[in-house]
């Protein structure tokens, strides 16, 4: 129970009113940038990272990890009123949500989001409190084979589970990669890729890669479809739901969590798996089968709390092992690069009062934005009468400036622009963004394990083999590069 | 051969361009002393050959496409808008500056969003930039070009 001690001290930091004042920050402007389409929390933290660098570290990833559980809540609210879910994790929700909303029963459905958000919010924070310590633990046998074999799973996992073909995944995971290779190679000191331009000598910042692809990209690809804006439903009042709407929402909301957590825990990724999961669970077990596909409030209740949970469970291979799965941890992982820190194993023991400040936080933050969203969603919901042409003009604003002050530099603006307009074709043909920005963030590491592992082994090759967690998670990675094509073939000879 | 069909390939012919492109210079790369055993060639390598393979993987996959349940559509005029909005906004960052730069991009994206009205866009694009500018400049202690303005502000 050496946790509770740690948390009760986390708490004591994070209940200054300085970490209040920042979680409070960080709460509202992810319950905002979760509502508004086209701008989502990896973009937010990116953006606020040239601003964070006089904060203090644990205040900066106080208001970061508000954001962060901030914008799920938000995500929610769009899903249901537009029908438009602003990240994977949301599609499900939008299924039934909107559905329910459209027959008169929005407040319902915002209700039980908010609710179940905050349950599998705190649920999976108690079990990250638990979980990071003791995978820290685990961690700390790990040397660099075995960081390099679990960076070789979650490349795989990742580039096969997002994005609609693995190829399309792969493809976006190397061209990621390929960005990480430019600058100063960190072992020898030699230049690669830099075309004898100077500001490429630091090499890429992944800010200038993430607003480029999220912002300006997501911006070209709005403004050319031509589809019109979808048709917000209106609510008044306050958001409530009946106790016949919560006896049939609890239950969904704990399965949902318990399979939302471990799933979004694995070094795999992907939050879209466990509200799926969720989905199809709550369809066969709901006494009311029937209203599934018309708003069945089982529907929100479940992949909602599994969402949220999932997005707890990403925390701990960030936390423990230095590892991001989605492309806000990516992001998280460079602002822990920003303030010269390291997630992993050691930071629980170097940095105790940040690791658990973060975490008590998390607590807090939930708690904050369950009074801000619960009665107050159709007040949020006006976010969404932003006309577009000057939500989408103050993005690209904020695109400029938050890149701009990454290094004084205008190169790095035109470089953001340039590949803005590479994430806009990717959008056009199905290669997802986000395996890029993990790749890029992942590469340099991957690569200096590796070469590490190789300096301590005397270039024996063999000791990513002969080593059984390094064996096992590469036998792992290994599976899953096979796995998904085998079951799509599979299901294809079927039919 | 659909649209979407042609831009697949496209985008993979160019990511298989740029596979050659690392394949080659990585054997540029000064090799430099050390005890490293690997050195800075062996990642780029891989590099290169991944994205050689997973782009032809790709040209395979579009190549047997049958049908397409809805082809590739995208307008034509508001790309161009916020691209010249971009060209713009980076030539004339630090010569204008970030007040008056930022803001054609700001109208040129909101005239590409279907926004009829130029005048409240320009307005609304000054007001924006010229709030943004002071709270990060003055607030948050950024430095931002200030361009032909800087005796004003």
């Amino acid at each position: 129970m050496e946790s509770l001690g740690l948390l009760l001290d986390g708490f004591a930091i994070a209940l200054q009113w300085n970490n209040i004042f920042w979680a409070f920050v960080g709460v509202l402007l992810g319950t905002a940038v979760g509502i508004l389409p086209g701008i989502g929390p990896a973009l937010t933290v990116a953006l606020l990272l040239p601003v964070t660098f006089s904060l203090n570290p644990v205040s900066a990833f106080i208001m970061f990890a508000g954001i962060y559980y901030g914008g799920m809540y938000g995500g929610s609210t769009t899903s249901i009123l537009l029908n438009t879910p602003g990240e994977s994790g949301s599609i499900i929700t939008a299924l039934e949500g909107n559905k329910m909303a459209r027959s008169g029963r929005a407040s319902s459905a915002l209700a039980t989001a908010a609710l179940g958000s905050f349950v599998a919010g705190t649920l999976g924070t108690i079990a990250l409190t638990f979980a990071a310590p003791a995978m820290a633990d685990i961690a700390l046998v790990f040397g660099p084979a075995e960081y390099f074999a679990l960076i070789i799973l979650g490349f795989t996992t990742i580039s096969s589970v997002l994005g609609k073909t693995p190829a399309r995944g792969m493809l976006s995971l190397f061209l990621g990669l390929a960005l990480g290779v430019v600058g100063i190679d960190l072992q020898t000191g030699q230049a690669r890729f830099t075309m004898g331009l100077l500001p490429f000598f630091d090499g890429i910042h992944v800010v200038v890669v993430a607003v480029g692809l999220f912002a300006v990209g997501e911006t070209l690809y709005l403004a050319t479809q031509s589809k019109g804006a979808g048709e917000i439903i209106n609510i008044k009042g306050w958001t409530w739901m009946s106790r016949q709407d919560l006896a049939r929402s609890w239950k969904p909301w704990l399965r949902g969590s318990l399979l939302g957590f471990p799933i979004g825990g694995l070094p795999t990724g992907g939050s879209e798996i466990p509200t799926f999961l969720s989905y199809a669970l709550e369809k066969r077990l709901s006494k009311h089968p029937e209203e599934f596909g018309h708003g069945a409030i089982e529907g929100v209740a479940g992949p909602e709390a599994a969402n949220n949970a999932a997005a707890a469970g990403v925390l701990v291979p960030l936390l423990t092992l230095g590892l991001p799965t989605s492309a806000t941890a990516a992001i998280m992982l460079a602002a822990f690069q920003q303030f010269n820190l390291q997630p992993g194993p050691l930071i629980f023991v170097t940095n105790p009062e940040l690791v658990w400040g973060l975490i008590a936080s998390l607590y807090i933050g939930n708690f904050m934005l369950l009074l801000l969203n619960l009665p107050l969603a159709p007040l949020w919901a006006r976010l969404l009468k932003i006309p577009s042409p000057f939500l989408y003009g103050g993005i690209l604003v904020f695109a400029t400036l938050g890149t701009y002050s990454l290094n004084n530099s205008v190169f790095d603006v035109g470089l953001m622009y340039l590949i803005g307009v590479i994430g806009f074709y990717m959008r056009l043909v199905d290669i997802p963004v986000a395996p890029a920005v993990i790749g890029m963030i992942l590469g340099p590491m991957a690569e200096q394990q590796f070469r590490r592992a190789l300096a301590i082994s005397q270039g024996d090759a063999t000791i990513f083999f002969s080593r059984p967690i390094s064996a096992t998670l590469l036998g792992l990675a290994l599976c899953a590069l096979i796995a998904v094509p085998l079951v799509k073939y599979l299901q294809k000879k079927r039919s | 051969m659909s649209r979407k069909i042609c831009f697949e390939i496209a985008f993979a012919l160019g990511a298989i361009a740029l596979s050659l492109y690392l394949f080659i210079g990585s054997s540029g790369i000064n090799l430099g002393t050390g005890y490293d055993k690997i050195g800075p060639r062996f990642f780029p390598y891989i590099i290169a050959g991944g994205l050689f393979v997973s782009a032809s993987l790709m040209i395979f996959e579009a190549l047997r496409q049958k049908s397409l349940k809805s082809d590739l559509q995208f307008e034509i005029a508001p790309l161009v808008l916020i691209v010249i909005g971009l060209i713009i906004s980076v030539l004339l960052l630090e010569r204008l500056g970030f007040i008056l730069a930022v803001t054609i991009l700001f109208t040129l994206v909101a005239r590409a969003f279907k926004s009829q009205q130029l005048i409240r866009d320009v307005f609304v694009g000054l007001i924006l930039t010229t709030i943004v500018y002071y709270l990060f400049t003055s607030g948050l202690g950024l430095v931002l070009p200030r361009g032909v303005l800087s005796g004003l502000i």
